[in-house]
């Protein structure tokens, strides 16, 4: 069977994955142990989660920027909610920003600017109002309350139920973008908006769809996190943002938009985690992580652009042959 | 079937359909032709549902309809396939078939989607096409019979097919013509636009003919010459738009030797001598703007070779163009023409900052006088100095856009399209400019699509048809006729 460019891309990059566990794997005993296995995954929970929102966005050609600051409002506001119950406070907190985000697609679709501007201004906005609803302090659980919040820290075999959550949306949030008629749309907006529109796709349902998900996932990581330390900062989560465009990115999806899938966001997560553990693990600064993960990105963003190079090179050769 | 009666649209003051009537029966392909700008797009936009109409009826089956928006058009059976394509690259061909379609359900695994797009595929002719592969992997012509494939998918009743073959190869045209006769005779009414003559003797059972944005009655293609069809499109006399010729002509300036580009089928060999206006003639993907590009420094050269003044010259940018003072003035004016939010005398010395600058400072009494000349060549009233750009009249803003290049004294000027957009006295104005300048020993390359401007301004008229160069002639010696069949290639040109 003829191998698309696209599986032979995917496969790249899952090697490129695998390249950078074994190279850590064969310095650091902990990465074959079941307890490091399960640091990885645990730490990978938060940027993972969130990573699925915005790489959605970026597959639409939109980008979301204010996921750090929902995941922080998100946080104050699981602290505030855990009087009614852990589940009751995960699902008060998601619904909360799920709306929130609809309203941002709506806007952003309804004054066709880009997303970046307008999120930029949320990102800003929903800060301030976490500080407002926080009165710019830490909001804690209850010491006697803090006990129920262990749940989420039990594991079985490797997994927690924070990983297992990361791992099942993956799956779910694939299958829905590939298998149904909205998951549809939103490739065809970030692949081809004019002709999209001249098919007949109408903007508004996927615009406000993938901000409205990218919205409640941050809002999920974010309350995860805080239930499950028992602390929410309305300062925290501010670098999160960084970390999960550069999996989305290493992971293939295009800043383009229309191209990548939700398995290479976990992939591109993954080789960031195994590289950033990595150093820290073998006692580097914490300098050489930001430094490792942006040495990696330039390098796959120019291994992106050599093949892209050398495919357009041969296909200029080739059209520019007299017709037989 | 379809019923079209006294449709008229204005732009501003322009009236571009002007009462127009359009029948189209079932089961029958119905060309519509006419120059450009007579309002043929517009037309079958306003029953797309893309533009509103002022007036006008549209019946269908003996009951009239109201088309106000592309979903209406749908449920009233109307299919209409654009000039520019709207498949998505990165979409499979299944997922391009029912692209805009919510009937299909919410729901699809992309086995069923390709299973449910076969059929479609299988009568335009696709039935090779593996359903679940990239868009991105097939040609332009089988692009456009996935389009093909999407009208059928929606059940249209009447087709509108708006030049589906301006970029194809001889042989790929075939297979659209072989999906057009599928299409009607399932019944379909279809409404070709094209340029093309041998299309339209082939394929159509009806031609109906637009001029200055008013119908004329169809005419049974059967019944049809060539001449005949020419005449009706054609219509008016060339009026006294147009200055004198050049009187006589200085060395050669450039010269292109079996050139090849991705847009060209054949090598190209040419030559402009300076002081000389050379017309590239010929419709959409025939090749000439390709050349122009090449030129300039956009597109690279392919093969063959490239002589200005007798030094080789093989621009990689069009900034090596600039140097080489080669300069190209694109037909896109909006985008890449003026800089439509700065004044005017900022766009004159947009080019040549160098020039108008003391000590890496701009220097105010150098750039005064700078676009002093600059619209003293091009007759542009100072007046318009403290305007913006953007707000000129279109003939003003291609005054802009020329000019801004003529203060860099080049050798050769590239113009696509010199007058898109400009009303009929502003032309006057630009074609005697550019006869002044290229008197003044400019060598002037322009392609068009307009047979008067060709016929009026060049010297000579190179003809392009599906990226080969047809044949080069003295301006003098032609006429609408024979262009018009050389860029149609209404005939098998020598």
């Amino acid at each position: 069977m003829k191998m698309t460019a696209e599986t032979r891309s995917n496969l790249a990059r899952i090697a490129l994955m695998l390249g950078v566990y074994l190279i850590f794997a064969s310095r650091i005993p902990s990465y074959y142990s079941m307890a490091g296995v399960a640091a990885l995954l645990d730490g990978a929970v938060l940027a993972g989660i969130i990573a699925i929102g915005v790489g959605l966005t970026m597959i639409a050609g939109e980008m979301d920027l204010s996921v750090g600051s929902m995941a922080a409002f998100a946080g104050i506001l699981s602290i505030k909610f855990y009087a009614f119950g852990i589940l009751p406070a995960f699902l008060l907190v998601i619904l909360v920003c799920a709306v929130i985000g609809a309203i941002q697609g709506y806007c952003i679709y309804r004054l066709n600017i880009s997303s970046m501007v307008f999120t930029i201004g949320t990102l800003i906005a929903l800060r301030g109002l976490t500080l407002v609803i926080s009165q710019e302090k830490t909001a804690l659980i209850p010491f006697e309350d803090i006990a129920q919040t262990d749940i989420l820290s039990t594991k079985f075999f490797i997994f927690s139920i924070p990983s297992i959550i990361l791992l099942l949306l993956v799956l779910l949030v694939d299958f829905l973008s590939r298998r149904t008629l909205w998951g549809r749309e939103v490739f065809a907006i970030g692949g081809g908006r004019s002709e999209a529109r001249a098919a007949g796709v109408s903007m508004k349902r996927p615009i406000v769809l993938i901000f409205s998900l990218s919205a409640a996932l941050a809002g999920l990581a974010g309350a995860l996190l805080s239930i499950k330390s028992g602390s929410a900062s309305p300062l925290g989560f501010e670098a999160v943002v960084l970390e999960a465009v550069t999996a989305c990115l290493i992971g293939g999806i295009a800043l383009s938009g229309g191209r990548g899938s939700i398995p290479g966001i976990l992939i591109g997560l993954f080789t960031i985690r195994f590289l950033v553990s990595g150093i820290a693990a073998l006692g580097a600064p914490f300098w050489m992580q930001s430094l490792a993960t942006g040495a990696l990105l330039i390098v796959v963003i120019i291994g992106e652009a050599v093949i892209r190079h050398v495919v357009r090179r041969r296909k200029f050769a080739l059209s520019a042959q007299p017709a037989a | 079937m379809l019923v079209m009666t006294d449709i008229v649209k204005r732009y501003g003051p322009t009236l571009v359909l002007d009462g127009v009537g359009l029948a189209v029966k079932a089961g029958e392909v119905m060309a519509l032709m006419g120059e450009n700008g007579a309002g043929k797009s517009t037309l079958v936009k306003i029953l797309a549902g893309i533009e509103p109409s002022d007036q006008g009826r549209i019946e269908i089956d003996g009951k009239p309809v109201a088309i106000r928006s592309p979903g209406q058009a749908r449920a009233a059976g109307v299919g209409y396939v654009a000039q520019e394509l709207s498949i998505i690259d990165s979409l499979s061909v299944a997922e391009n078939v029912f692209l805009g379609d919510s009937s299909i359900g919410i729901m699809r695994s992309a086995a069923k989607l390709a299973e449910m797009a076969r059929p479609y595929l299988d009568r335009v002719g696709l039935d090779y096409v593996d359903p679940l592969a990239l868009a991105e992997n097939y040609s332009v012509a089988e692009r456009q019979l996935i389009e093909i494939a999407r009208l059928l998918s929606r059940k249209a009743r009447i087709a509108i097919l708006d030049e589906p073959t301006a970029a194809l190869s001889e042989s790929e045209i075939i297979r659209v013509k072989a999906a057009v006769r599928a299409i009607a005779a399932d019944g379909c009414a279809v409404i070709y636009v094209t340029h093309r003559m041998p299309e339209v003797f082939e394929l159509t059972n009806r031609v109906t003919v637009l001029r200055n944005g008013k119908s004329f009655a169809p005419m049974e293609t059967a019944t049809l010459s060539i001449d005949t069809l020419i005449e009706a499109m054609l219509g008016r006399q060339l009026g006294k738009m147009f200055p004198p010729r050049a009187a006589r002509l200085g060395a050669e300036a450039v010269r292109l030797e079996s050139c090849m580009t991705p847009g060209l089928k054949a090598p190209v060999s040419l030559s402009v001598r300076s002081g000389e206006i050379l017309a590239l003639a010929g419709q959409v993907g025939s090749g000439a703007s390709t050349i122009l590009r090449l030129l300039a420094g956009v597109t690279p050269l392919g093969s063959g070779a490239i002589f200005l003044e007798g030094n080789a010259y093989a621009p990689k940018s069009v900034a090596d163009g600039i140097a080489s003072k080669v300069v190209y003035c694109s037909d896109d004016r909006k985008r890449d023409g003026i800089f439509a939010v700065r004044s005017v005398p900022e766009n004159l010395s947009a080019p040549a900052l160098s020039a108008i600058s003391r000590f890496q400072l701009l220097s105010g009494s150098l750039e005064k006088g700078h676009i002093r000349s600059i619209a003293a060549k091009f007759g542009l009233d100072e007046r318009y100095f403290s305007r913006l750009a953007g707000n000129l009249s279109g003939g003003n803003q291609q005054k802009v856009a020329l000019g801004k290049w003529i203060g860099l004294n080049p050798k050769l000027l590239l113009v696509e399209e010199p007058t898109r957009g400009v009303d009929v006295g502003a032309r006057a104005e630009i074609y005697k400019h550019l006869r002044e300048l290229a008197d003044g020993g400019l060598s002037i390359i322009f392609a068009s699509s307009d047979t008067q401007e060709v016929l009026g301004l060049a010297d000579r008229i190179a003809t392009f048809f599906h990226g080969q160069l047809v044949q080069v002639v003295a301006a003098d010696t032609a006429t609408a006729e024979s262009l018009t069949r050389d860029v149609t290639r209404a005939e098998q040109a020598a």
